[in-house]
């Protein structure tokens, strides 16, 4: 019976996680150094999605909801800004006085951010209209 | 004059019934009432146990149309207040004729 | 014969029904009201054993001679549901739903407790309105007005 409500809700965990590391990607703009003390600025992380829930409950769930397949660090280049009173700059080599820093547009992610939210909100729509639809087979009975 | 329905040429019968001419035996055909009634007892009887599996598989998990179980049940319970009125009109009926003084 | 009036068109099974959504409605909403306690273990019962062990007391029942004549719906093969001398049924939770090893930020989904609740309101709204379509007709049949 609850099939569809299923998918629903996988929907909603798996745009809630999305959202979770849009979070952190904003808020870790600004990292440089890694959790020991390193300088190992922080690279973006991105979620893949990918069709099926394998935590659902019902098999309607299983087949046509949605899951996080993958959390992908991004392993580009970091920018470089020029900063050479910074003690983590660069001593020497090409990029003397650089200072490494996270490859994250945070305009680009402010954006990613709404997009997650609208679509958290479509599908507590989704879930709202199925409820609706079964109350109304209800009616039937009179 | 014209008679485009046919009502004027028609002597021979009043109003729809057509009385039979003596000597000429009435063919009765189709099934009697009672083979009726009896007919849609037993339907009326399936359809009730077919809502009743069709609850009974809803609620186990076996079904997962509600759509379905709502449907089985109006209609098994439309087909019995249908039957359940035939049968007040049958008494009825037969409350009328023992009325009647012979 | 009063007992039987009961006991068919699948009665039985929805007011069981109704008696279990009833009483899961209340270890759904506490699970929903702790989500954010520390050390909270989340008790549920699985409505889908329960829909199990209500097919497996029907098909029990079909052994015995069918809807009236089989006798009362029995489910005595699961310690979270407990049936008692009356035929009603009372929750027992033993196991706790999901991980059982979480750290204070919630493993628990709300998503999937809201879902949850949405569920069980749905299930215990259609048992109440099939069972009292169901005695709708058997007072109508009573009254013999239609």
């Amino acid at each position: 019976m609850f099939g569809s409500l299923d998918i629903s809700t996988s929907g909603m965990i798996a745009q809630r996680e999305r959202m979770a590391s849009i979070a952190a990607n904003i808020a870790n703009r600004n990292t440089i150094l890694d959790a020991d003390g390193k300088v190992n600025p922080y690279r973006r992380r991105m979620v893949h999605f990918a069709p099926g829930d394998p935590k659902a409950g019902s098999s309607e769930g299983r087949a046509m909801g949605v899951h996080v397949a993958k959390i992908e660090i991004d392993q580009g280049e970091p920018n470089y800004e020029w900063d050479p009173s910074n003690p983590y700059a660069f001593k020497e080599g090409p990029r003397a006085g650089y200072v490494p820093t996270p490859n994250i547009n945070s305009v680009v992610e402010q954006i990613n951010a709404m997009e997650a939210a609208r679509a958290y909100e479509a599908n507590v729509v989704a879930a709202e209209a199925t409820k609706t639809m079964m109350a109304q087979a209800l009616r039937i009975l009179g | 004059m014209s008679d485009p329905l046919g009502l004027i040429r028609n002597t021979g019968s009043t109003g729809g019934v057509n009385m039979p001419r003596s000597g000429v035996q009435q063919q009765i055909n189709g099934p009697s009432f009672k083979d009726v009634l009896m007919d849609n007892l037993k339907e009326v009887n399936k359809l009730q146990q077919d809502a009743s599996k069709a609850i009974e598989d809803g609620l186990t998990g076996n079904r997962s149309d509600i759509e379905g179980v709502v449907s089985a049940v109006q209609k098994a319970d439309t087909a019995f207040r249908m039957l359940q009125s035939v049968r007040n009109k049958v008494i009825e009926a037969y409350d009328e004729l023992k009325q009647v003084r012979v | 014969m009063m007992a039987d009036l009961f006991s068919s068109g699948g009665m039985q099974a929805l007011e069981l029904t109704l008696q279990f959504a009833g009483q899961r409605q209340r270890l759904i909403q506490s699970n929903i009201a702790n989500i954010d306690t520390p050390d909270y273990r989340p008790m549920d019962v699985s409505p889908a054993k329960f829909q199990k062990s209500l097919a497996r007391a029907i098909a029990a029942r079909e052994q015995l001679g069918g809807d009236q004549a089989g006798g009362p719906l029995l489910l005595n093969d699961s310690r979270e549901i407990v049936q008692q001398a009356d035929g009603s049924i009372r929750l027992n939770p033993q196991t706790a739903s999901g991980n059982v090893l979480f750290h204070d930020r919630n493993n628990r989904d709300l998503e999937r407790l809201m879902q949850g609740l949405a569920e069980n309101t749905t299930t215990y709204r259609v048992a109440a309105d099939l069972l009292r379509s169901r005695y709708d007709v058997l007072r109508t049949a009573i009254s013999q007005r239609v």
